[in-house]
């Protein structure tokens, strides 16, 4: 197990340095620079002096020089750089967003979760009555609505009908528990809907197949009640590939943070990504993608250790 | 039923039934008592009666766009969005003039309704002069380091050497933000309170530039000289009526009141300003969520940075409109931005009968009512718009064979076309262009425009750019693209900026050496009269000329609630002035609290 550890650990350092390498370019091939925005905002009405903005930028370097700074700032310093923008630290930028994507993430998950598990698991042991056709129904329903769309609709109808909208200003956890929680709480369920859609048809079909097993039919034939059957000999089994599903959506749920976050007004780091892109802000948009890949990577892995203590019959060698 | 027992209730019930609505109807008697007890003033700008001032409450806003990048307007004028309440200028516009005379819906900041701010008067001895007299009893916010010293001279000349990059910033040079950064050779402090600037040349716009814009905030020299800039907030002071004490980064800022705040309210002289104690303003970048805000009274005021989160869309407007007829819509016509420049350089466009002949292919009146329902200004204009007085020429008023060219006959501009030597193809194409797009405007227009020039035989492809596609800047686009129209804003910048030959927006691709005189007389001139004469002149030469194809100027709404009071649908008190409109604003916090806010 330590080995299959250390070796994954060290599988980490070259996928890093190709990821490092891939998001300092693939943002550099979008279209235009930070002094073109800058440009572009005053609407036809003015200059930049670009080749003074260039050398305090350093963006009068080539690329690869750019990146060499870029990649000897992390090593050597702990650093994503500095905003071409605002001049600020990108890891000290990230550090203060983390908090609300992360809430907005866990939220997401563990309602994903309460929805998506009970409603599969009941959907299997009840194949094929109306519960089954009703939760598989809603779950394509989820799966064909755009969480953009359904915020959208959270936004505008609410307002107009009923005088109500969601909280503008973000309120921290340590100022108002109650108060933060409320307003993580709808953007967590459109996202975490849409994430239950996809696991709740997996853990259905998941829990079709455990059913067949023989265990499970040695289970029923020992007398066992049904709750039994099910919470401790069949969901365990199916756990498995819904822990890797989740690992899976990872991805999804950063690109739904991306548009959630800014529908809510939620400063995260999906909103920064936004904001960095459309102002072409090369190294903030490379340290999130950064920190987006690692924590993929780290969470897999760790997803990868987890079917072991879920699965005993699973060993590392 | 025992009717004995059951009477007593009975009158009980009737007793406290018929009190209770005696006690109704004496609180709604005496409710219009109350209104008619609130004291009302006269606005003296507009002559309208409104509840009088008050102090205290907060007011939240909404940014329509991202927050500026750090706290430091010497980098970029947006800055102010948020530094503007703190920071001062020595200039600020006439907030107590006639609306009538200046109706401040626009960003043209004319010369003559610059009033005295941290400047208590200005004089020009020679061309080369510029004299500011510094205001005695101004005060630094009582924040460290400055810790409520007096604002003098010297200070002015550090601004404007870091401004400049002389002195002391001779090695770190000018400010890199270009757009209206005053020329200046010198600037020295001869006494604590006199400011004296010589020119390089003589200047129709510098004494502006000086006294208003983007970049000339007055800040703290002794943050700078500590920290090397003002980038971080929590180092900004400044003169202004608020202190800026929170920005939670991607979220919000928070105002306070600068209690020691040195200016009275210019329309109501004797009330210190501010009135409102706390300003919030919201970074919101979703259209729908702000209107949420706004429909749900979250937001007291929409309309930051100028033109950027105001009611555009014809829908939203009518929903707002139908929904929520409390919210306050104030109207205005900034620029048209359903124009196109064209590259006349290169064929077709490089014969003024086809760009003529793609103006008259647009049926500009049917698409306002169409599109717009009634609410555009359609009627052609040139690169200057209405509100920008003296210097505009209404459509009225251009001569009878340039007005023809700017009206709908598909007839006519097929003709054109003939006779310029485009004649139909087989498939009807007389030839193909494209059109570029700025993807950040709907879409729509293009698409509608693209449809009127299909019916007259031209093939237009559209190609959105992003706004920082270099296409635009490196001039590597073809055909037409995305340009303003119709501008209210200064009108001998903006006029050099599209034509002279020593402008960077090379759009069209040719250059006219009469044009060139024209407005380098324009800009050696002391006579306004003769300036507008001139400019009006090159705005005729460029209408005739067909360079940009007009498209309707779309009404901007900038809406409210109408608690807030004060508010006439100004834009800004000088360039980025858009904060010290709201210290002049107050809360009617009867009326907040009797709609239930």
């Amino acid at each position: 197990m330590r080995a299959h550890v250390i070796r994954r650990l060290l599988l980490v350092i070259p996928t890093l340095f190709i990821l490092s390498i891939l998001v300092f370019l693939s943002v550099r091939f979008i279209p235009g620079d930070v002094i073109d925005v800058m440009q572009g905002r005053l609407g036809g009405l003015g200059q930049v002096d670009r080749a003074a903005l260039e050398r305090m930028l350093g963006l009068d370097q080539p690329v690869y020089v750019q990146y060499g700074r870029w990649l000897g700032d992390i090593l050597l310093h702990g650093s994503l750089g500095r905003s071409l923008m605002g001049d600020w630290l990108v890891e000290e930028k990230i550090l203060a967003r983390l908090p609300v994507t992360i809430e907005l993430g866990v939220l997401s998950i563990v309602i994903g979760l309460l929805i998506a598990l009970p409603v599969g698991i009941y959907s299997a042991i009840r194949q094929d009555t109306a519960v089954d056709y009703a939760g598989r129904s809603i779950a394509i329903l989820g799966l064909a609505t755009p969480n953009f769309w359904l915020a959208l609709m959270v936004m505008i109808y609410p307002a107009i009908w009923w005088g109500w909208s969601p909280p503008m200003r973000l309120i921290t956890f340590s100022e108002d528990p109650l108060g933060n929680l409320g307003m993580f709480l709808i953007p967590s369920l459109i996202l975490g809907t849409y994430l239950a859609a996809a696991t709740m048809r997996m853990t259905r079909t998941m829990m079709l197949e455990v059913l067949r097993q023989d265990y499970i039919r040695t289970a029923w034939s020992k007398g066992l009640k049904e709750r039994v059957v099910v919470v401790r000999h069949a969901v365990k089994n199916v756990l498995i590939p819904v822990v890797t599903l989740i690992g899976l959506q990872l991805p999804i749920l950063v690109g739904g943070a991306v548009i959630i976050e800014n529908i809510f007004n939620l400063p995260g780091l999906g909103r920064l990504m936004l904001v960095a892109l459309t102002d072409r802000d090369f190294p903030v948009v490379a340290g999130i993608n950064l920190v987006f890949g690692t924590a993929v990577m780290g969470i897999n892995l760790v997803i990868d250790l987890v079917y072991a203590v879920l699965d005993p019959r699973v060993r590392y060698q | 039923m025992d009717l004995p027992r059951i009477a007593p209730t009975f009158v009980c019930v009737l007793v406290l039934g018929l009190a209770a609505t005696g006690l109704w109807a004496a609180a709604a008697e005496e409710e219009p008592a109350a209104a008619m007890e609130k004291e009302m003033v006269r606005d003296p700008a507009t002559g309208e009666m409104v509840s009088a001032p008050e102090y205290g409450g907060t007011l939240t806003y909404a940014t329509g766009g991202a927050a500026p990048a750090n706290a430091d307007t010497h980098f970029l004028h947006v800055q102010a969005m948020v530094t503007g309440a703190t920071t001062e200028k020595l200039g600020i516009m006439d907030w107590a003039i006639d609306r009538d005379e200046f109706s401040f819906r626009n960003t043209y900041i004319p010369l003559s309704v610059y009033r005295p701010h941290l400047a208590e008067s200005w004089d020009t001895p020679d061309p080369l002069t510029i004299i500011f007299n510094i205001r005695k009893g101004v005060n630094w916010q009582n924040k460290a380091p400055m810790n409520g010293r007096e604002f003098t001279a010297d200070d002015v000349v550090f601004n404007f050497h870091r401004l400049l990059g002389l002195g002391e910033f001779a090695e770190a040079g000018p400010s890199p933000f270009t757009y209206q950064r005053p020329a200046g050779e010198s600037v020295t402090a001869t006494d604590r309170y006199t400011v004296v600037i010589k020119l390089p040349e003589p200047s129709a716009v510098a004494l502006g530039q000086y006294l208003g814009i983007g970049l000339t905030y007055m800040n703290a020299p002794e943050v700078i000289r500590e920290h090397g800039d003002v980038k971080d907030w929590r180092n900004l002071v400044g003169t202004g009526p608020y202190l800026l004490t929170d920005w939670t980064d991607g979220s919000s800022f928070t105002f306070q009141k600068n209690p020691d705040y040195w200016k009275d309210d210019e329309k109501y002289p004797g009330n210190r300003l501010p009135y409102i104690d706390e300003i919030q303003g919201l970074i919101v970048l979703e259209e729908a969520t702000y209107l949420a805000g706004l429909r749900t009274g979250k937001i007291d005021f929409l309309g930051f940075p100028v033109g950027v989160s105001d009611i555009t869309s014809v829908e939203v407007l009518e929903s707002l409109q139908k929904n929520n007829p409390e919210i306050v819509l104030q109207a205005w016509w900034d620029r048209s931005e359903n124009s196109y420049a064209i590259d006349a350089s290169k064929p077709p466009f490089d014969d003024v009968r086809v760009r003529r002949a793609m103006q008259m292919a647009i049926d500009l009146e049917g698409i306002d009512r169409s599109v717009y329902q009634g609410t555009s200004a359609w009627q052609p204009q040139g690169i200057i718009g209405e509100g920008v007085g003296g210097y505009f020429t209404p459509f009225d008023e251009w001569p009878e064979e340039v007005k023809k060219g700017y009206r709908y006959d598909p007839a006519g501009a097929e003709a054109l076309l003939d006779e310029a030597g485009y004649p139909r193809g087989a498939d009807g194409t007389r030839f193909k262009t494209v059109l570029n797009h700025l993807y950040r405007f709907p879409l729509g227009y293009s698409e509608l425009a693209a449809t009127y020039w299909a019916e007259i035989g031209v093939d237009v492809k559209i190609n959105v750019l992003d706004e920082a596609d270099p296409a635009r800047s490196n001039r590597t686009w073809e055909g037409l693209i995305y340009h303003t129209m119709g501008n209210n804003t200064e009108p001998l910048g903006f006029v050099r900026q599209m034509v002279h030959s020593s402008s960077h927006e090379d759009l069209h691709g040719v250059r006219y050496p009469e044009l060139d005189a024209l407005l380098d007389a324009a800009a050696a001139t002391d006579s306004e009269e003769e300036r507008q004469r001139l400019v009006k002149e090159v705005d005729l030469y460029t209408m005739e000329n067909h360079w940009w194809i007009w498209g309707p100027k779309a009404g901007k709404y900038m809406s409210h609630q109408p608690w807030v009071v004060g508010f006439n649908g100004e834009t800004w008190l000088g360039f980025m002035d858009r904060l010290t409109i709201l210290a002049r604003l107050w809360i009617d916090s009867e009326l907040k609290a009797e709609m239930g806010h």
